[in-house]
Parts: C-alpha cells; structure tokens; sequence
C-alpha cells in the first residue's frame, strides 16, 4: 500500500461525501446580504466608455496638432527619452524591475514583490542615470538586510533586443555591483544571464509570483538536469521558494553550470549549517555513536523552497534517515526501518553455524524462506506459479513481521508473517487487476 | 473546477482573494466559484473537528454563509486560507460547545449511514475508518495537507504548532492510516 494510495483514497472519499448544499447557501446569502446582478455593472462600463470616448479622440487631435509643431526632430527625441530599450530585473530576494532608455536612464522603477517596496520605499528613481539607480537600489538592499555576508548573491537579468548590447549591459552592472558589495566588504556572488520574450517564462512568473528573470534561472536550473537526493529531477515547486543565494548555493553544492547564466563569486554558506552539523543533529537525535554507523550519506536538497540536508545512515540492525533544515537545523522528516540486506546477511551466518549466540534479536527470525513457504503454503499456490514476488521485514507495534506479497494467478497475495513465531498476523487476497 | 489542493499556494491564493474580493461586491458568480473551488477542502476539515456527519453538513452551510456576509472584514494580505479556515474551526468549536458533546468518537462516527446513497456509504466507511484510528490533531493536519493543499509551513502557521511536529505527526498519521486501510480493504 503506497502513500499516494492512502492519499487519493481520503480525497475521493471526501469529495463524494461533500453535501450538495450550493443551492440553500445560494438563498440564504440572498436573504442576509443579497446579489447584485452583474447586467447593471457592465452597463455602467459601457456608459463610462462612450463618456470616455469623444474626449479621447479629443486628445488625440490635439496630440496630432501639437506633434505637427515639435516637428519631426523633436518627435524622435520625445520618443526616445520614453521608448524602453532595455529591462533590467535584480533578484535577490526583493525582485525590482528597471525600464530604461538608450541613454540609460530610468523610465520605470517597479517593486515586484513586498521586500522589494520596502527597498524602493521614497526612492524617486525616474530619468536617473543607472548607475545611480543601481547605487541606491544595493545601498537599500544592504540597509534593510537583504543583502549581507550571509545572503551574497544577486541575479540581474537584462532583456534587450540586440545581444551584444545586452552581454555589454550584464557585465558592466556586474562590475558595478560588485564594487559596492566590496565597498561594505561583502563578497558578492552576481549572476547575470540574458532573456527574451517567452511565454512559457512568463506564465511561470505568474503563476509562481516571481520575477521573469527568476523564473528563467530556474527552468534553465531544471533543464540542466541536476537531481534530488532520491535521484529525481528538480521541479518548480521545489525551487520557486528559494532566495538567489539558496539557488546559488545548490548550483554550487551539485558542481552545475548553468548555460546562458554568467557568475562571479561564490554563494555564502554562512547562514547554513554544513553537513557536519547536521549528521551531529541526526546521530544526536537517533542517540547512536558516530563510529559505529554504516554507509553514511549525507546530501545537500532542496524540497518545497526549503533547504535541507538528507542524511541517510545504518546502525546495527536498522537504516534511518533524516531532513535537516539547513537553515534553522531542525529535522523535518525522519524515519527508520530494519535493513533488509543486514538481516539477510545474519540469517545466512545463523544457518552457517548453529551455535550462534542469540544476543541479536535477529537471530531469533524465521527466515524469509521459512516466509515465504508459510504464505504459499496457506495460499495452497506452487512457488513455479507465483509473479513478483517481494519479501520485506517491516515492525509495527514492536511486533516484527515480514511482508510478503505476490501473484499467481489472477490474484494478489499479501501476507504478514510473525518473524519469531511464523503465525500469520493478516492475510489479503484480492482480484489482480 | 480544480479543487484546492491541486493549484500552486501563490495561484490559490490569488484566486481565493479574488473570489472574496467579488463577494464584497456581492457578486454571485464569485461565491459560486469560491464553493465549487473550496467545498471539499473544507468539509474536509469540519470533519476532522466534528465527527457527527448532520453537525457536519449544516456547519459547512455556516461557513459559506459567514464569509459571505463578513467577506469585507478579509485583509487582503495573501493568506486567504488561513482566514477561511479560522472561520471554519471557530464555527466547529461553537457547535462543539452549544452541544457539549464530547461523545465517544467510535460512536458518533457510526452515525450518518442512513444515506441512501451507496457510493457516498462506502466512501463514508473508508473516512470513518481512517478517521477514527487517528487523534484529532492528526486528523486535522492530514486534512489540511492532503485535501485542503495546505503547505506544511502554512499549516504550522495555522495550528501554532512547530513544523517539526506537524511533519512528524502528518507522517506518524498517513502510516496509521496506510496501515489500517491495508487490514480492512481485504
């Protein structure tokens, strides 16, 4: 029985069970505070629009008349001081986004998400020059802790049509921003990449509420490939939530490059633990010595926009593993199981040599042979007739049993057998479909 | 329609907003919507404070009723259903109190099986049975992770209590569950 199963069951089960009542809240709504009908708001709309439209055309000749003055000199540089040649997004975690002419002034300054109001709170950024506007932007981010020894990375991404004018523009402010880091001895990590109009990319930023330039770092992330401590791709879900310095981080922990993404510095792992910590919180918690484990593993993850460490280790008879939040250390998930191959192994010695003491509580079990004859045997079926056929040793309730399952037939077998005594604790017989 | 748990938290959330903000105008087509994307999400959760299935149904009227009248007091600052929910524990908890039933939970949760429906048994039976094998505090953090969609760190939030302890009671309850289910689906 998989997790997933238990989970679509309890869905299904609720959803058919939900009362069909929309009918009676529909009328006492009505009664309390009642509807208003959606007719009367459009035609207020389209009474608003005619009212809107004659002074509209209004405007637009008198556009017309004043551009016929200016001319046409003038009417290019009145274009050009407004026309966006260039976006510039800066993440970190505030996301701004910058509109600018070609002559690098400002045309637009625009917070895209809470931490980034906080950063242009006051600041009157329109017709600066960039560079000041990027001076001002960094200061705040320092200033309101955005940007610090322990969160050192910034990704700027620049849209503009022509690419080489567009690498020029990702160097240079590359180069500034990493002098004003220095300035307030921050090693700055800055990552710079180029992007383009895409659809896909922007839906993404939508529907995840992060910058444009963010969501193509992280689908360029994903399609390099990189993967999970259970060897599972990376998906949105789990790298949406992370700051630039946490995706920094990752990339530099899992030795990627990302193409299309240019980078100087290196994450800071200040605010983290490193895995040294988080093996000592691990055998803390499972109260076992450091030298007598097994098979240490220990991964850097990420899952849910939270870092963390997977920590995967054996220790006698029994395997755990652990999810250490790399940031505040606590453990999110753990679990421990018997280990199969461990216990496999001592039945082999205990047939080997019949003096064996009995101080392993192991050595007291039936045998997964011994299992699987007690379950075909009840199952009046022929060991040359089963398919697949899984053995497993599982606890519960400090009663050790094993689990196995199989088919014959058109049938599905499933069978918890005591592992001291051989008595059949359940059995499950369904149609194999 | 999808229903809750299926969308991205920043997309639900927005959505739900936008749904509330639609009520305030007392626009019917946004309550309609915010039902039909919200009901099974929180009948689930009504059922895992009220285990009485008529106590059930009229509190899930309740609820929609209330947040339609008081869609106005919402603050809109992207926690939609933390406030949906607040509202839906509270109005358990004034039945709960009105009714002073602390009944036994194997009890109450045989009631409700005179629904001439078949399929809405079945699927009762399997509720019942993993309900009752788990506490309520269990109950309400599988309820909210699974059919509500609630993140972990949302829920924390919601519950007060740690993320350490909700991850470790919603995985102690999923194995519970996955456990009994195994013995009484034979």
């Amino acid at each position: 029985m998989r997790n997933k199963k238990v989970k679509e069951s309890l869905k299904l089960a609720v959803a058919n069970s939900v009362p069909n009542v929309l009918d009676n809240i529909l009328k006492k709504c009505e009664e309390k505070k009642g509807f208003k009908s959606k007719m009367i708001k459009v035609t207020n709309e389209e009474k608003k629009r005619k009212f809107i439209t004659p002074k509209l055309i209004g405007c637009v000749c008198g556009f017309i008349i004043l551009l016929s003055f200016i001319g046409i000199i003038g009417l290019n540089q009145y274009n050009k001081a407004f026309k966006v040649e260039t976006v510039i997004e800066f993440d970190v975690n505030p996301s701004i986004e910058l509109k600018i002419n070609d002559k690098e002034e400002i045309i637009e300054a625009k917070a895209l998400n809470d931490d980034a109001k906080k950063v242009l709170e006051d600041m009157d950024l329109e017709k600066v020059d960039l560079d000041v506007a990027i001076n001002a932007i960094i200061g705040s981010m320092m200033k309101n802790g955005y940007l610090s020894i322990d969160q050192n990375s910034i990704l700027v991404s620049v849209k503009n049509s022509d690419n080489k004018e567009s690498e020029r523009l990702q160097k240079e402010i590359m180069n500034e921003i990493n002098e004003l880091l220095k300035a307030s001895s921050i090693d700055g990590s800055i990552l710079t990449q180029g992007y383009d109009d895409d659809k896909e990319i922007e839906k993404l930023s939508d529907d995840y509420n992060i910058s444009v330039g963010k969501a193509k770092l992280i689908s360029n992330v994903l399609s390099s490939k990189i993967t999970n401590s259970k060897g599972e791709l990376y998906n949105f879900d789990a790298l949406a939530g992370l700051s630039i310095t946490e995706l920094n981080l990752l990339l530099n922990d899992k030795n990627t490059d990302v193409t299309s993404v240019d980078s100087t510095g290196k994450a800071s792992d200040s605010g983290y633990i490193d895995r040294d910590k988080a093996m000592e919180i691990a055998l803390d918690d499972a109260s076992v010595n450091k030298n007598n484990i097994r098979e240490l593993e220990i991964e850097f993850d990420a899952d849910d926009g939270i870092l963390l460490y997977e920590v995967e280790f054996k220790y006698n008879n029994k395997e755990y593993e652990y999810d250490i939040d790399a940031k505040t250390g606590e453990i999110l998930y753990k679990k421990n199981d018997y280990d199969d191959d461990y216990l496999s192994n001592k039945e082999v010695n205990n047939s080997d040599n019949n003096n064996s003491n009995n101080n392993n509580s192991s050595s007291s079990y039936i045998g997964k042979e011994k299992a699987k004859s007690i379950a075909l045997n009840d199952a009046s079926v022929n060991e040359n007739n089963i398919r697949e056929l899984e053995i497993e040793l599982d606890d519960e309730r400090n009663v050790v049993y094993y689990e196995v399952e199989f088919k014959a037939g058109n049938k599905e077998y499933k069978y918890e057998i005591n592992a001291k005594n051989g008595n059949i604790i359940d059995r499950e017989i369904e149609i194999d479909d | 329609m999808l229903a809750l748990n299926e969308y991205d938290p920043l997309v639900r959330n927005k959505l739900l907003e936008d749904y509330i903000g639609g009520m305030i105008e007392q626009d019917k087509n946004a309550l309609v919507n915010f039902y039909e994307m919200t009901k099974e999400a929180i009948y689930g959760f009504i059922l895992s404070i009220i285990v009485n299935k008529d106590d059930a149904d009229d509190i899930f009227q309740e609820v929609y009723i209330k947040i339609y009248e008081n869609s106005s007091k919402y603050k809109k600052e992207g926690k939609p259903l933390a406030w949906i929910m607040t509202i839906t524990k509270n109005l358990c908890y004034e039945k709960i109190r009105k009714r002073k039933n602390h009944v036994d939970i194997e009890e109450v949760y045989n009631v409700g099986f005179d629904d001439k429906d078949s399929k809405r048994i079945e699927d009762r039976m399997i509720l019942n049975m993993l309900l009752n094998k788990i506490t309520e505090e269990e109950r309400t953090i599988i309820m909210l992770h699974i059919v509500s969609g609630m993140k972990y760190r949302e829920i924390s939030k919601t519950l007060n209590l740690s993320l350490s302890t909700v991850l470790s009671k919603y995985h102690r309850a999923l194995k519970k569950m996955k456990n009994y289910l195994k013995e009484d689906m034979k």
